[in-house]
């Protein structure tokens, strides 16, 4: 996907598939707090993310996407699982950061799992350590992009 | 409320359009592996911090889900083989996607 397109589609993606808005909710499994800061930009006056639709809500069930940052330690594997299963159908999750998406710098030991993919569903894997915010907007939109897919195969 | 407003007139617009502007030129976005002869593999997945790059035979493989984008192979590097891009979209949908790989003995 290259910049032009990330340019024009956001809105636009958001306002046909998702009907207007996208709420995310973020999950820290153990992350350093990087990819969390980098999600925070999102929503300041430069990467102003609520003038596409898209909010952070404070809780699962009333989010469509899981943001999930960190590579799972093992404290927090429970507290995936049930956030996971509070979050109503069709739900999408993000991997953001190296940790989520195949262990970073901790890599796998006994208390850290080392990629979120062997306890959820993956839509889409952000790596980078931590993303730019303009590659986190990249993976919502492929993220809306399988999602369309989904859609229209329960249809 | 007027130093206020004459702040806002004073700062103006700080909010970036669509499309974003490219990464500044220092900044260090994805590798790139080539094939290229008389290059030091042993040395460069040495450097590496958390075992993103290996060696599978003759196979050298980048496996950008454990990537830290740390650029230590980048420095290692006796040729160019191994090159480090402005590029920070790396979002992929499909983990097989996140796996790039070079065979050393087909080098130029």
């Amino acid at each position: 996907m290259n910049e032009e397109e990330l340019g024009t589609d956001l809105k636009k993606r958001i306002k046909e598939v998702m009907r207007g808005s996208l709420h995310i909710r973020h999950v820290d499994t153990g992350s350093c707090n990087g990819c969390d800061f980098e999600m925070a930009t999102l929503s300041n006056p430069i990467y102003d993310i609520s003038r596409f639709g898209v909010a952070f809500v404070p809780s699962p069930r009333q989010a469509d996407m899981l943001m999930v940052t960190g590579g799972v330690t093992s404290n927090l594997e429970k507290a995936l699982r049930i956030t996971y299963e509070a979050t109503p159908n069709p739900k999408m999750v993000l991997a953001i950061g190296a940790c989520a998406c195949g262990g970073g710098v901790f890599g796998e030991t006994y208390a850290n799992a080392g990629g979120i993919d062997q306890f959820v569903p993956v839509y889409v894997y952000v790596p980078g350590c931590p993303p730019r915010p303009q590659a986190l907007i990249q993976g919502i939109l492929l993220a809306i992009d399988q999602y369309e897919k989904v859609l229209k195969r329960g249809e | 409320m007027f130093d206020m407003l004459r702040k806002i007139w004073k700062v103006g617009t700080v909010t970036r359009k669509q499309p974003f502007e490219p990464a500044p030129k220092k900044y260090r976005g994805k590798i790139e592996l080539t094939a290229q002869k008389g290059t030091n593999w042993e040395a460069c997945i040495a450097a590496c911090p958390t075992g993103a790059l290996s060696m599978n035979v003759n196979k050298i493989r980048i496996f950008y889900g454990n990537c830290i984008l740390c650029g230590n192979c980048v420095k290692v590097c006796n040729t160019e083989a191994i090159t480090q891009t402005t590029d920070c979209y790396l979002a992929v949908d499909a983990k097989k996607d996140l796996f790039m790989s070079v065979d050393k003995d087909k080098a130029k």
